[in-house]
């Protein structure tokens, strides 16, 4: 009896997965332009352990084979969508890492073939980090109801949530996330924030966790964007009095400004945080260290009232293109806890312009700011673009081939200096996603690709925008669940001391 | 005639007096739901339709999956399939009675209530009724998707699970409860847990009614008392599985968002929303107990009072329940017209509010903009701040701060509203539609090209999607489109920062009222006119007034105009109104009101009003005696 069914199966099994695998043509014509896929990978540069790339092709066709190649693997996809499985993909990685893979895109028009332009995947033998972690959030102004804090494998699809508000919010106790931050890529030491309601800060000391209510006396605010110190246990953080104003017609939508900003650390050991630079006249946001730890760089703004009748708010409506940040940077001596004077790193200022959200290579080489017209939250101006600046000559440029008309902005590193992680408008004009670009030892940057998903339909659907895109060489382990019930509890007040310790 | 003979004819006639009950019932029935269909598919077809407005349904993995990340999932996910049929107010009112009737069907049937007393199982029907019909200003603040159908679909599923567990052995109880209560709670919430709890209450009315103790044990007690254990500890298991809700929501999972606030009065919250829901669980718990014992048939007389009490009763609580604010359906007519650009049907459904709410008053005079007759009509409306309906603060940042902000001119404004309405409360087709409004008049395709796309995923919005896609194809359209051509008449200002403070209509006087503008459209300053009437500024009034002039060229001052030219320059005389033609009627007008005020003089501006009745369409009236409006 088996056997019989076998026997009727088995032909029909085979039929279907013959049928189903797509064929190359044997005869086609080729066609000199490209074919119109989304998203666009054509010759990116992509690490040699990151997830398949999948696109849609957006051509008018009865019919679609891919092949992609490299050396004597080859890989075929059938339909509009291509969607390698993964371990065909590796394969393909393994084959052409430091080297290509050759896409080619077969198109059926009334049975006839067409090959499209071929173009390429370069696969750099840098690998990237396997995990990134990210907020997602819709692109709202003032408004939020679910927030989630998540991580993604690059090797695959996989995303679990790392937190989410809703496990701690309610109606009108209402809890906002935000600011998620780890040290030294590794995630037993991490923080983010909840605001409003049960507001404070959780923070994971060596895999212990503690929620902290960091506002003092002597500190504007509790800490906003944080930076912890790579080598001691220490991290910045820059705390805000932030507001939001709307454009009436231009299409950068809002202006979130700060109409007061101030640098503080916090050291952990002691729970103490003391301020770093607290002057009346400058807004100072966005601190993070140099490899070593024992510099500190952060934007800085000298913004004064002109007008001693108006309110430092009604000052920066009126002259809001006047807030032009620079890059400073402080020595600091871990022992005393002391601080220099700051040096200018790039007066962006001097050019017109406004330099924010200072990240430095891990190798110690490069920094790479925001740089934007005027004022700090570049992720909603649509001239932000990211401005790479050679720490050892001092040379600065626009990375051409990463950037786009849209904004570019909340960039990362990834921990051997060798790839960048970073939000752009560049899809639809409103909606932040993630794009990876290359950056070889010369600063030299490659056009950079939009975060593989397993359906390339994706995003023209998904309705978050993804915010503060993070590199991890590991996957935040702590349950949502157990963050929740630090995040529903009562926080520890931190202390403010003059000398930090 | 002997005994058996009387015996005979005495059932003859309890028959027929039972037919004649069980008759009744079935027309009374028939009846009910023919006219609850005709009012819902007609009296409340605007209303079906902004809930529509208010809802989304996509043909969309990424939806599915979105809407099976919380507890009751599917249910939420089913309601909202069914709700995108109120888009046409007959389908959706046809779904809507056919699912009622569904329901009547099955009380019947799973709690086998005979013909004769068949209005018992109308009144879970009446239940859902009630609690659909109440809704009124909730339905912009409803959290929950699909929620207009939930409460039917659930209670559809409680009684399906329960008539299949009937049908089973009384062995299986233990393991159909528990995999009822494990399985189906993620996918219908708390209607899974309530089906387990009517099925343990069924074992024990029937191991009662059977006498036997064992079966009282295993088919009653142990079930009932596992549910309860399941009703607690289910919701807590999933809790840790789903990483999207607090601990207190998996237990309402599946009922609608509305939040008790103890600040509120009882009979507006509880009683007024949450007693229909607790009824209907109470009847279903009460029908589980007194399972199959109403199948008989009884006294007929007792009997017919019994259902003639329930049918006026049931009538009665939908009635009480019906929510019937007249400005509130005024406001739902008007959003519709304005949708499809039928502004004189906008005008013209403002003249049936006594005292209009705000959200009245700007969709009319956006209408009269459009009508190029609000100089001529704006003052001639009821006007007003009537207070809204309902037992929660209604501002008009979530009712009309999108419509306004568009026909306006404040496309960021309405695409901001349109992405913080959809922040708070999830995509909804009415922001979507909006967005791509907004953005069209302000040409961003890209990001207009991408709502089109999600709303060309719906099955009654898809149409219009395509139409807007023509917009983008062809922006020169836009120039010559109703619904665009006010708009991108009245978006020619300066960009500047500015704050709403969520007070819309405050918010877009002051801001036409900040200064006359340059070059600027008649339109736009048309409407910075009539925004200074509105604040009475009679220091702006005349410098607003040379702004109209401008670029026009006028035959006639419309009636408005000449009204406030009156009333300004009475009150300064230095102003020369001779070049300003003024008709003799309306001077005429002028010195009769000014004779009445000074007939009057010495009351209060109350007590003077009932005598300028006759004066109530001209801007005297409006000036003096429509006061201390309050808009939210």
């Amino acid at each position: 009896m088996k056997n019989r069914i076998l026997n009727i199966f088995a032909p029909l099994l085979l039929f279907c997965v013959v049928a189903c695998s797509p064929v190359a043509p044997e005869k086609w014509s080729e066609s000199a332009s490209l074919p119109q896929i989304y998203p666009d990978y054509v010759n990116v540069t992509i690490p040699c352990n990151i997830a398949p790339l999948t696109f849609e092709i957006n051509d008018d066709a009865d019919e679609y084979v891919t092949r992609l190649s490299s050396g004597a693997v080859e890989l075929l996809v059938g339909g509009k969508i291509v969607a390698p499985s993964i371990k065909k993909w590796r394969e393909l990685l393994r084959a052409a890492t430091g080297n290509e893979i050759k896409v080619e895109v077969f198109l059926c028009r009334n049975d006839r073939w067409t090959l499209t332009s071929p173009f390429s995947y370069f696969v750099s033998s840098d690998s990237i980090d396997p995990y990134i972690s990210y907020r997602l959030i819709p692109p709202s102004y003032v408004g939020y109801e679910k927030l989630t804090i998540n991580q993604r494998s690059l090797a695959d699809y996989e995303e679990k949530v790392i937190y989410n508000n809703m496990l701690s919010s309610i109606e009108d106790k209402a809890q906002c996330i935000n600011c998620h931050a780890y040290k030294n890529y590794r995630t037993d030491n991490m923080q983010f924030h909840l605001r409003q309601t049960n507001g404070g800060t959780i923070f994971v000391n060596d895999g212990k966790i503690v929620k902290l209510n960091m506002a003092t006396d002597s500190t504007l605010s509790p800490g906003v964007y944080p930076a912890f110190n790579p080598v001691y246990d220490v991290v910045a953080y820059s705390v805000n009095k932030t507001g939001q104003i709307f454009h009436t017609r231009n299409r950068n939508k809002v202006e979130v400004q700060d109409v007061a900003s101030d640098v503080i650390i916090y050291n952990p050991a002691a729970n103490v945080v003391t301020n770093v630079s607290d002057s009346p006249d400058d807004l100072e946001v966005f601190p993070y260290w140099s490899p070593d730890g024992k510099k500190l760089y952060y934007g800085s703004a000298h913004f004064v009232i002109t007008d001693t009748a108006r309110t430092m708010m009604q000052e920066e409506i009126m002259r809001y293109r006047d807030i032009k940040y620079d890059i400073l940077c402080r020595s600091w001596n871990p022992e005393t806890f002391e601080f220099s004077a700051p040096d200018t790193v790039f007066a962006a200022s001097r050019m017109g312009k406004s330099a924010t959200f200072p990240r430095i290579s891990p190798d110690g080489r490069y920094l790479l700011v925001a740089l934007g017209e005027y004022g700090c939250f570049h992720v909603w101006h649509k001239d932000a673009d990211l401005c790479l600046v050679d720490l050892q000559t001092g040379y600065y440029r626009l990375l051409d081939k990463a950037n786009s008309p849209d904004a570019e902005s909340y960039h990362s590193w990834s921990s051997n200096s060798r790839w960048i992680l970073f939000s752009s408008r560049r899809d639809d004009t409103n909606y932040t996603r993630l794009y990876i670009a290359h950056v070889d030892p010369d600063g030299m940057d490659s056009k950079a690709f939009l975060l593989p998903q397993k359906s390339p339909e994706f995003y023209s659907m998904f309705d978050r925008s993804y915010n503060v895109p993070e590199f991890m060489v590991e996957p935040v382990r702590i349950a949502p669940h157990e963050f929740a019930e630090y995040a529903k509890g009562d926080a520890v007040n931190v202390k403010y001391s003059t000398n930090g310790m | 005639m002997n005994k058996n003979d009387k015996t005979q004819a005495f059932a003859v006639g309890e028959s027929s007096n039972a037919n004649f009950l069980s008759q009744w019932q079935k027309y009374f029935v028939a009846a009910f739901f023919v006219v609850v269909w005709a009012m819902l598919a007609f009296y409340e077809s605007a209303l079906l339709e902004r809930i529509d407005a208010q809802s989304l349904f996509l043909y969309d993995t990424l939806f599915f999956k979105e809407m099976m990340s919380v507890p009751a999932g599917l249910l939420s996910y089913v309601g909202a399939f069914f709700t995108q049929f109120l888009a046409i107010p007959v389908a959706g009112a046809t779904v809507f009675v056919a699912l009622l009737f569904a329901l009547y069907k099955t009380v019947k049937r799973v709690f086998d209530i005979s013909d004769s007393n068949s209005l018992w199982a109308l009144l879970p029907s009446v239940l859902l009724l009630a609690l659909n019909v109440q809704f009124g200003y909730w339905i912009f603040y409803i959290k929950f998707p699909g929620w207009y159908f939930v409460p039917l679909l659930g209670t559809l599923f409680s009684l399906s699970a329960i008539e299949c567990y009937r049908k089973l052995s009384w062995k299986l109880s233990l393991p159909v409860i528990l995999l009822l209560a494990i399985f189906g709670y993620p996918l219908f919430g708390v209607y899974a847990l309530f089906a387990a709890l009517c099925m343990s209450v069924i074992g024990i009315a029937d191991a009662v009614k059977a006498g036997n103790n064992k079966l009282l044990i295993f088919k009653g007690i142990v079930p009932a008392v596992l549910t309860v254990i399941l009703s607690v500890a289910v919701p807590c298991a999933w809790y840790y599985v789903y990483q999207s809700v607090i601990i207190e929501f998996m237990y309402t999972a599946g009922l609608p968002g509305y939040s008790w606030d103890p600040r509120r009065e009882f009979t507006s919250t509880i009683l007024t929303y949450w007693l229909p829901y607790m009824l209907l669980f109470v009847s279903l718990l009460l029908y589980s107990a007194l399972c199959t014992r109403l199948n008989g048939e009884g006294k007929s007389l007792r009997k017919t009072i019994t259902m003639l009490v329930v049918a006026l009763l049931s009538v009665a609580f939908v009635w009480f329940y019906w929510y019937k604010d007249n400005n509130f359906r005024i406001e739902n007519k008007q959003n519709n017209a304005m949708w499809e650009c039928r502004w004189r049907d906008v005008a013209n459904y403002a003249k049936d509010a006594d005292v209009p709410t705000r959200t009245i008053v700007l969709n009319k005079n956006i209408a009269l903009l459009n009508l190029g007759t609000a100089g001529s009509e704006m003052f001639s409306y009821p006007d007003g701040s009537a207070d809204i309906d309902a037992p929660f603060n209604v501002h008009l940042t979530q009712t009309c701060s999108m419509m306004s902000y568009f026909n306006y001119g404040k496309l960021n404004f309405c695409y901001r509203w349109c992405i913080e309405n959809s922040v708070e409360y999830g995509w909804r087709v009415e922001h979507l539609k909006h967005a791509v409004r907004s953005l069209i008049a302000q040409r961003e395709y890209t990001l207009a090209r991408r709502y089109i796309g999600i709303l060309k995923k719906t099955l009654f919005h898809s149409g219009w999607a395509e139409k807007q896609e023509k917009f983008l194809d062809n922006p020169e359209l836009t120039l010559r489109s109703p619904e665009y051509v006010l708009p991108i008449q009245m978006c020619c200002y300066p960009d500047r920062l500015e704050v709403d403070d969520s007070y819309v209509e405050v918010y877009l006087i002051k801001s036409l009222t900040m200064g006359v503008l340059h070059g600027a459209t008649n339109v736009y300053n048309e409407a910075v006119l009539l925004a200074i009437l509105v604040r009475k500024d009679k220091e702006h009034f005349w410098e607003a007034l040379a702004g109209y002039f401008s670029g026009r060229k006028i035959q006639r001052l419309p009636k408005h105009y000449q009204e406030a030219v009156l009333i300004y320059s009475t009150m300064n005389k230095s102003v020369d109104i001779s070049n300003i033609p003024i008709d003799n009627s309306i001077r005429t007008r002028y010195s009769e009101f000014l004779k009445r005020a000074q007939r009057y003089k010495g009351m209060s501006e109350e007590e003077m009003a009932p005598h300028f009745k006759d004066f109530s369409d001209t801007y005297w009236y409006f000036y003096f005696f429509v006061r201390g409006i309050r808009s939210n």
